[in-house]
């Protein structure tokens, strides 16, 4: 009986995603970005429809290379028939990685946003082309809004594939609930709130028609103004300060960090390492190979019985000079710029560096390595660094402050 | 014009004979010129002057024969001013009695500093060689952080031994001059001298960086050292040979020395500009007790990061 009612309770949900596709699939269309010297495209992705006058919803990263290389690239519709229709972008959002194109397309149903919050565990439905294999429905689970992150973002359960990004996910009332974006593979998907979208077509059709596109200026601009309230959070009510060895450390530097430890214990080194690490889940995409905003604070920590002070702070001097600053792309940052001193705080001599470089493109925005490594042991030694990305001046010399000085001996 | 016989045995001993009459070659007891060389027959050759009058070597039905160019010769050679022949394991050579030879070398060797002096004696240069290595195996066991540091130890000392032995091989071969003098002992003394200093000077700047991380000279400085040291090696290379004059050795020395520096900078400094996503410091940490390290206040780093975003700044707005 259970298997007959379920089978009958599927045939339903088929019949159900049916129908809305049918319904709601030329509200969506597929959009590519075409390299303009070769006419060739180097990108897909998917929208939809949101105004009578061809505005449409789509993600940031989708036409990201637009903003990044306007004289090499341009974004065009796909049509159902084939046939393509050129688009400019009218506003982006890249914090939240949402933009609104606008087409001349008027033909085509669209997409009234509304605030909607759908149930947990309610069906959803997400529209896309999914590898340019054409428009398809796919259906899956609410399951909230994730905690803990910087930007809001609705959890899905359902195999959203690259391709969807852009397109629309509905609930059975056909209402936009949010904005395909990511995914993690194993059916667990991520979307923008479409309340997001609502704020950023407000602003595409106040600016009227004869505005000046979004640049990189804007975005660099985005990002600033983005920052100030997570920087205001870290290191505050949330932080903790833990015993790691001989030292007291922070960590869960705010809400939106995540941390783990690990420990290596092989029996073939006379060293052992434990790490502990914190970074946030979420970072922003700026273009491909290169994203921002991801923030990671590591705490390492180097013990051995049986070296000796040379032997082991040749280890530490090692471990202390590997690399484990973000990667970078020459297009988009400056080489890293180090100043190293031998620093105090109320408890630790240390030996400190911070490393900097700044964004080309994006105006006065830095990423920063900061590395200490405490003095006084030759048993135990001690590495945190603090990794901030695409942060003001102001901003990460206000963090670092706050890190060299919660260092102390327990 | 008068031709000159050098002969080089198979010790490397040289003796020179006029050619003012003919002469029997060979290990018999009997001849004129006598090779104490197994691979010598009792009467080998006979130097004489042919019917037109010129100057041959005879080789007498011996063994091994006579040898032009590593090919056993005819039975009768002329020879001229340049002809080497092999006769066993030694060596004939004619020259030329009117060949110009150098000038005389000032010696200064009696002024030398006793240092020097010692440097080159059979003592010093083993002291030189084994102090060398063993700074390698002492720098190796100390950086090392396995388990068991014999096999990297071991393998320290054998690289320094065969890298010098090389170096110092090498310029014993090219500067062996005409009278084939190795001078090997001599070279491994130089080449472990400089070996010896530039290790010192390594360790010193490593530990100038750790105390004064924001300050270059040390860097400068050791750029200094390795370029006088470089100077000095080259200098005792000639010194050891015998070549040039004292003035011209350290023209030398220094000329290649700051010829190889300056190529050396401007690599360093085609690749500074090159992109990297890897920061450079200097990660130099010491054993010693944090008391008596030079430091700063929090406040102080923090005021000093604008340095590093300065240069940024530099960098996105060339």
């Amino acid at each position: 009986m259970i298997l007959a009612g379920h089978a009958l309770g599927a045939q339903q949900q088929d019949a159900r995603a049916t129908e809305l596709f049918n319904r709601f699939a030329a509200y969506a269309t597929r959009i590519q970005i075409v390299e303009k010297l070769s006419g060739a495209k180097s990108a897909i992705g998917s929208g939809f429809f949101t105004t009578a006058a061809g505005h449409i919803v789509t993600n940031y990263h989708v036409i990201s290379s637009v903003i990044n290389r306007p004289d090499r690239y341009r974004a065009e519709v796909v049509e159902p028939n084939g046939s393509t229709t050129a688009a400019t972008v009218v506003a982006i959002d890249v914090v939240h990685d949402l933009a609104i194109l606008k087409s001349n397309v008027h033909d085509r149903p669209f997409f009234a946003l509304q605030q909607v919050t759908p149930r947990h565990g309610e069906r959803l439905f997400s529209l896309g082309n999914p590898r340019d294999l054409g428009m398809s429905i796919v259906e899956g689970t609410y399951n909230g809004l994730l905690e803990h992150t910087l930007y809001p973002r609705i959890h899905l359960t359902a195999p959203i594939n690259p391709g969807m990004s852009g397109g629309p996910t509905i609930d059975e009332q056909g209402r936009v609930v949010g904005i395909n974006v990511a995914t993690e593979g194993n059916e667990v998907s991520f979307l923008v709130p479409v309340d997001r979208a609502i704020a950023l077509l407000q602003t595409a059709l106040s600016s009227g028609p004869r505005a000046e596109p979004p640049t990189l200026e804007l975005v660099g601009k985005q990002l600033r103004q983005h920052q100030d309230t997570y920087v205001k959070e870290m290191f505050g009510a949330s932080a903790k300060m833990i015993d790691f060895g001989p030292f007291r450390v922070v960590t869960q530097p705010a809400a939106f960090f995540r941390c783990w430890g690990d420990g290596s214990r092989n029996q073939e080194l006379p060293y052992e390492r434990t790490r502990h690490r914190c970074t946030t889940e979420d970072d922003i995409y700026l273009d491909v190979d290169q994203t921002t905003g991801s923030l990671t604070l590591n705490h390492q920590l180097v013990t051995t019985k049986t070296l000796n002070a040379p032997q082991f702070f040749a280890l530490y001097t090692s471990t202390f000079g590997t690399d484990n600053s973000p990667s970078g792309e020459e297009e988009y940052v400056t080489n890293w710029k180090c100043v190293t001193r031998n620093v105090r705080n109320n408890s630790v001599t240390m030996r400190a560096v911070m490393c900097l470089r700044r964004y080309r493109k994006l105006g006065k925005l830095y990423d920063a390595n900061l590395k200490l490594a405490a003095l006084g042991r030759s048993d135990v030694g001690l590495v945190s660094t603090l990794n901030l990305t695409g942060l003001t001046y102001d901003n990460l010399t206000k963090l670092s402050d706050t890190f060299i000085k919660q260092v102390s001996w327990r | 014009m008068a031709l000159i016989l050098e002969i080089r045995d198979r010790r490397g001993a040289t003796t020179w004979h006029s050619l003012n009459r003919p002469l029997t070659v060979g290990r018999g007891l009997s001849n004129d010129i006598i090779l104490d060389d197994p691979y010598v027959d009792a009467r080998h050759a006979h130097i004489l002057l042919d019917d037109f009058g010129a100057l041959t070597v005879q080789d007498l039905g011996s063994v091994n024969g006579l040898l032009t160019n590593g090919v056993r010769a005819p039975t009768a050679i002329v020879v001229q001013p340049g002809t080497e022949l092999r006769i066993g394991r030694s060596t004939l050579r004619f020259r030329d009695s009117d060949e110009a030879v150098p000038p005389a070398l000032v010696d200064a060797s009696h002024r030398a500093p006793l240092a020097t002096r010692w440097m080159f004696t059979d003592r010093g240069s083993l002291v030189l060689v084994a102090a060398a290595t063993g700074l390698a195996a002492l720098m190796t066991w100390l950086g090392t952080s396995e388990r068991s540091a014999a096999a990297s130890v071991i393998g320290a000392v054998l690289a320094a031994l065969v890298l010098m032995s090389l170096w110092a091989g090498v310029w014993a071969i090219a500067l062996r001059g005409a009278e084939r003098r190795f001078q090997m002992r001599g070279h491994l003394a130089v080449t472990a001298a400089a070996v010896i200093v530039i290790a010192l000077a390594t360790t010193l700047t490593d530990w100038l960086q750790f105390f004064f991380p924001d300050t270059a000279p040390p860097s400068l400085a050791f750029s200094a050292v390795v370029l006088l040291t470089l100077s000095a090696l080259i200098a005792g290379h000639l010194t050891v040979a015998g070549a040039l004059s004292k003035r011209r050795r350290w023209q030398v020395g220094l000329g290649v020395s700051a010829t190889l520096f300056v190529g050396g900078m401007l690599i360093g400094l085609a690749q500074d500009e090159k992109f990297s996503d890897v920061p450079k410091f200097p990660a130099q940490l010491k054993p010693v007790s944090p008391r008596i390290v030079p430091t700063q206040t929090v406040d102080q780093f923090v005021k000093a990061m604008a340095k590093a975003r300065d240069e940024a700044d530099k960098a996105a707005n060339p």
